[in-house]
């Protein structure tokens, strides 16, 4: 059964929850996404620009080593790296920038929390020729500086935030202010399936291509469809672009890998399955790691991506109608799993991919050979190079790094 | 028995003058000193007290109130903190209290308990400016509230579509808060003229008395909108001089701030 969705809500989650002063500019950007998704034009101009400009359909890959390696079910990897900007982001990125201009906006607003989403606006904002201001966290901007030096020579202006955590959900919270503030001129690109309706639904029809193009490949190599499906789940674009094709389809078991973290406690992970509650936040409902007087609780991940509180509205529906499963992997294992991906496959996996991969690797040995995983890796790791070279302590980079800065003052 | 509310707004009008709804931060700076402030504010005669619960991510609030919440919570203000000092005004001060706070402590809460807790801290309204009218959870806190003698506020902004205002219009008891431009609370822009059409738009054909809050700060923007709303609400004006002038200067800075504003009556 396909997930109904009534008046933005997919069972009791989603909905709008914001002040009244953002009703009219997301009635706005509804009704333009409806008109949009019936005209001809906006989707052959949103498909060539998948192709042309992000290089899509990304290549499903059959990871021939790791399933030999695991000696159990055969391993697919379904490449949202080989995007342009190294995620599957850019694609709703380009998506809301087609309805932002038919909006007549001048101006792409976003958040950001490693940097991945930040770079994927700013770079459409750049090909359409709009302004773009990008929220980050003071924290993350310390520690993501490559990603921030790119979106400011895509000519964004990143916007500190220091307020809360100075994370992602405070550059969230930062960029609903500006918005609501400056909605005649600006768009507010959100970076997942989350927010107020209708950005889960909007974000997922650009991003279910993901499942379709999984479903085509799979078929003409394997001749049926994958046992599993597996995505690491943080707000969930990548996890519900995988899954939205596969819905309807019971014998494909649907997996989204929430981020471990260092342990079980509140603080430590980013798992709403281990920690999680029904909430309002940040425009929706949802569930969210909260504390018990109904404060957003801290968070903690390797990777940036997944280290937020919340998750769309459509995957806590999946999740609560036993549609889809959810499990999670350590900080250490999605390094272990990064390391493995990369030495046997080839492919370079983002942080947060690694944690989807991780738990493939759980359950890969335990299959039968004639049993089918699909791993989504939603981006390329090389945003990740200085944080993975610092937690595999890399002497030679240290070095690398020292005299660099040398080189600087030179 | 009536409310609290409507008896001021009543007396308001019978004295031909702006009422004034200060706002505060339970907690801010600390618990101790809120309740010295809701005093000096009785004291100054603020007509209604708007009582914040500190929430983590204030999404209405600019930067000086989202200041004042994440430094209240660090010093570990509790909801049912706000819950006593609604309670203190309201029994002691005889200023009717207006308790504001998100939809995600309100929920996490259950309805039905909050509206209970007002009831019994004598709360005479409620806002929460994440609940749209429509969505379920506003329809069962206006079951509740209803019940309990407290009104429920909306907040509307000059975008508000006609459709919407229409219905709210129909739902509203009390006053309706109106922000006097798009954004944040706070004092960051200037107030401007614009906001007269806009509450002559909202006056059009209701009796609802208007609230006018965000961006008020001085005397003339008080004198600005005073034939056109009932009650003018100063916020971030108030706990910016709170952060201003740490204790003990600040009680006297707060009072003198408010005589001035008083003085266009």
């Amino acid at each position: 059964m396909k997930s109904k969705i009534k008046n933005g809500y997919f069972d009791k989650y989603g909905g709008a929850y914001v002040p009244e002063m953002l009703v009219h500019a997301l009635r706005e950007i509804e009704s333009e996404f409806e008109k949009a998704k019936k005209d001809k034009k906006f989707q052959t101009e949103f498909q060539e620009l998948l192709r042309s400009f992000s290089g899509r359909p990304t290549p499903l890959i059959y990871a021939k080593n790791l399933t030999k390696h695991f000696g159990g079910a055969k391993l697919y990897l379904k490449n949202e790296g080989a995007n342009h900007t190294g995620a599957h982001k850019i694609t709703h990125c380009i998506g809301q920038a087609l309805i932002a201009k038919r909006l007549g906006k001048k101006e792409l607003i976003a958040e950001t929390g490693a940097g991945q989403h930040g770079v994927a606006t700013a770079t459409v904002a750049a090909k359409f020729g709009l302004k773009c201001k990008i929220f980050m966290g003071e924290v993350d901007i310390a520690r993501q500086r490559p990603n921030v030096f790119w979106m400011e020579q895509l000519g964004a202006k990143v916007i500190s935030v220091s307020s809360g955590s100075k994370t992602l959900k405070d550059a969230v919270n930062e960029a609903l202010k500006y918005w609501m503030a400056n909605s005649d001129e600006s768009y507010y690109v959100i970076g997942s399936v989350l927010g107020p309706h209708p950005y889960p639904l909007m974000n997922r029809t650009f991003q279910s291509v993901i499942g379709q193009e999984i479903k085509k490949q799979i078929k003409q190599k394997e001749h049926k469809l994958p046992d599993f499906v597996i995505a690491c789940v943080g707000g969930g674009s990548n996890a519900i672009g995988a899954f939205h094709e596969f819905i309807k389809n019971k014998k494909v078991r649907l997996i989204g890998v929430e981020a471990g973290g260092t342990g079980k406690k509140l603080g430590q992970n980013a798992s709403r399955k281990e920690n999680g509650s029904l909430g309002i936040f940040q425009g929706y409902k949802s569930l969210f790691l909260q504390t018990e007087e109904g404060h957003i609780a801290p968070t903690h991940s390797v990777a940036a991506g997944l280290d937020y509180p919340g998750m769309g509205p459509e995957l806590a529906e999946l999740y609560k109608n036993k549609k889809m499963e959810l499990s999670s992997a350590l900080d250490r294992e999605a390094i272990e799993a990064f390391k493995l991906t990369t030495k046997h496959e080839g492919i370079i996996p983002a942080l947060e991919s690694a944690h989807a991969l991780a738990h493939a690797y759980k359950v890969l040995p335990k299959l039968a050979h004639n049993k089918i995983v699909v791993v989504n890796i939603s981006g390329r790791g090389d945003k990740d190079l200085f944080n993975v070279a610092r937690s595999l302590n890399d002497k030679e980079f240290k070095k690398f790094l020292a005299e660099e800065i040398k080189r600087y003052e030179k | 028995m009536k409310n609290n509310i409507d008896i001021v707004i009543e007396k308001i009008k019978k004295e031909k003058r702006i009422g004034i709804m200060t706002h505060l931060v339970t907690g801010y700076p600390t618990l101790k000193f809120s309740e010295k402030i809701v005093k000096v504010l009785a004291e100054s005669r603020a007509d209604v007290i708007e009582i914040q619960i500190p929430f983590s991510d204030p999404m209405a609030d600019g930067s000086v109130i989202v200041g004042a919440c994440q430094e209240s919570l660090e010093n570990g203000t509790r909801v049912k903190d706000s819950f006593k000092l609604a309670k203190f005004t309201n029994d002691n001060l005889r200023v009717p209290v207006v308790l504001m706070t998100y939809a995600n402590i309100v929920i996490h809460m259950g309805i039905k308990k909050f509206c209970v807790a007002c009831k019994e801290s004598g709360v005479s309204g409620i806002i929460v400016p994440d609940l749209p009218y429509d969505s379920e959870e506003c329809k069962k806190l206006r079951r509740y509230s209803t019940r309990a003698n407290i009104h429920l506020i909306y907040v509307i902004s000059p975008a508000i579509e006609e459709s919407g205002l229409k219905e709210i219009k129909k739902l509203a008891t009390g006053f309706l808060y109106c922000t006097s431009r798009q954004g944040t609370t706070g004092t960051g822009k200037k107030f401007s003229q614009d906001v007269l059409s806009y509450l002559t738009r909202i006056k059009k054909n209701s009796i609802i008395p208007l609230a006018v809050g965000f961006g008020i700060s001085s005397p003339k923007d008080v004198e600005l909108i005073k034939k056109h709303s009932e009650i003018v609400v100063v916020g971030s004006a108030i706990i910016h001089i709170i952060r201003k002038n740490k204790n003990p200067k600040v009680l006297s800075a707060v009072g003198k701030f408010m005589s001035g504003l008083q003085k266009v009556n």
